[in-house]
């Protein structure tokens, strides 16, 4: 029996990695759900297929996409979509996610996540392609915010307009990374829970955790890099708390982790301190909603 | 339209020497590498230290392993 949160809705698993793969399926049972990355899949066997849609099966599943490149006023990749709306079709996930970042343009591949301009311009070409990556998939991607660490050259919005809007455009849900979101107050001076209130919390369906280091730049400022090699910090735990008494819908919480993998009984500690932060923010929304009544 | 920003940012963030020839002629760089007018400012206004970190991120990640988010 998995150890459920507070709200039998909320979930707490992590992201599938090869190196973890072993213990995740000795603890499947203290799992809630699982992701698993899409572009690793895209070149998959038959055979890892079929155990993926057999995994599908044992717990809630859902697909990451890394490189479709939405958030642009450039068209997104088709050819990678085509790819994603296959693997969506034969491994019948959950529901799938994709970033709110651009990735290429003008035939150059950045190689990573970048954001673009926050500016009316990327929110229309944003709408237009969740728009396509819908009909070509069949449903609607969780949207992810991203970590950057330069505020978008010739932007006129803060991220939490722009995120929001393109939410509203598209009524996608949002999949909230709280360790981006952290990073992003953190290299720009700004609190973390108001940048997290200033978004449209109703549509929080699922939530990325993770962590990452402080490094210096050539000019001495220390900035905050989201590398997933590192432990989520408490920070993020508070914010999940904080999220918890605010989101309105039940959420999917994936740990996430790409290397420096810690003994599997630390992740499994991590997934605890997510159940208790989830738990005690519902709580608090329940506390809040019998005093309002 | 911001497709051409777009197009200047990716070359910005595809190369870390990019990024630095930029950062020495911005003006003479952007109008060299077609970048409309009206944009000029956005990318004048464009923080160095923050533009120099972001592009070295992008290229040790692109050199490394780790999944790129």
């Amino acid at each position: 029996m998995r150890k459920l949160s507070k709200s039998a809705c909320d979930r707490v698993g992590l992201a599938w990695r090869d190196e973890l793969a072993v213990d995740i399926h000795i603890h499947l049972q203290d799992i809630d759900c699982l992701e698993i990355l899409a572009d690793h899949e895209f070149r998959a066997s038959r055979q890892r297929i079929a155990a993926l849609r057999e995994l599908a099966r044992q717990v809630p599943l859902s697909l990451h996409s890394v490189a479709l490149g939405l958030a642009s006023s450039g068209p997104v990749d088709e050819k990678r979509l085509a790819r994603v709306a296959e693997l969506v079709s034969r491994i019948e996930p959950d529901h799938w996610s994709e970033h709110l970042a651009f990735v290429r343009a003008g035939g150059l591949e950045i190689g990573h996540l970048a954001a673009a301009p926050y500016r009316p311009e990327t929110l229309e070409g944003a709408v237009r392609n969740v728009e396509r990556a819908r009909r070509a998939v069949g449903s609607l991607p969780h949207l992810e915010n991203i970590a950057t660490s330069i505020r978008p050259p010739g932007s006129v919005w803060s991220e939490e307009q722009f995120v929001g809007q393109v939410l509203h455009g598209t009524q996608a849900p949002l999949l909230l990374d709280l360790h981006n979101l952290y990073a992003n107050a953190w290299n720009f001076g700004r609190d973390p829970v108001e940048l997290l209130r200033a978004l449209p919390l109703e549509q929080v369906r699922s939530v990325h955790l993770s962590g990452g280091c402080v490094v210096r730049d050539a000019a001495g400022v220390a900035r905050l890099v989201d590398d997933h090699f590192h432990d989520p910090p408490e920070v993020v735990f508070d914010l999940l708390q904080v999220l918890a008494a605010n989101a309105t819908r039940g959420l999917t919480v994936i740990i996430e982790r790409d290397g420096q993998f810690p003994d599997f009984r630390a992740v499994l500690r991590q997934m605890a301190l997510a159940r208790l932060a989830l738990a005690r923010g519902r709580e608090r929304q329940l506390l809040l909603r019998s005093a309002a009544a | 339209m911001s497709a051409a920003l777009e197009v200047f940012l990716a070359r910005l963030y595809s190369s870390a020497l990019e990024a630095e020839s930029f950062l020495r002629e911005r003006a003479a760089y952007a109008r060299a590498a077609g970048l409309p007018e009206k944009h000029l400012p956005d990318v004048l206004a464009i923080d160095a230290a923050s533009l120099r970190f972001t592009a070295q991120s992008f290229e040790y990640k692109r050199r490394g392993s780790a999944n790129p988010r």
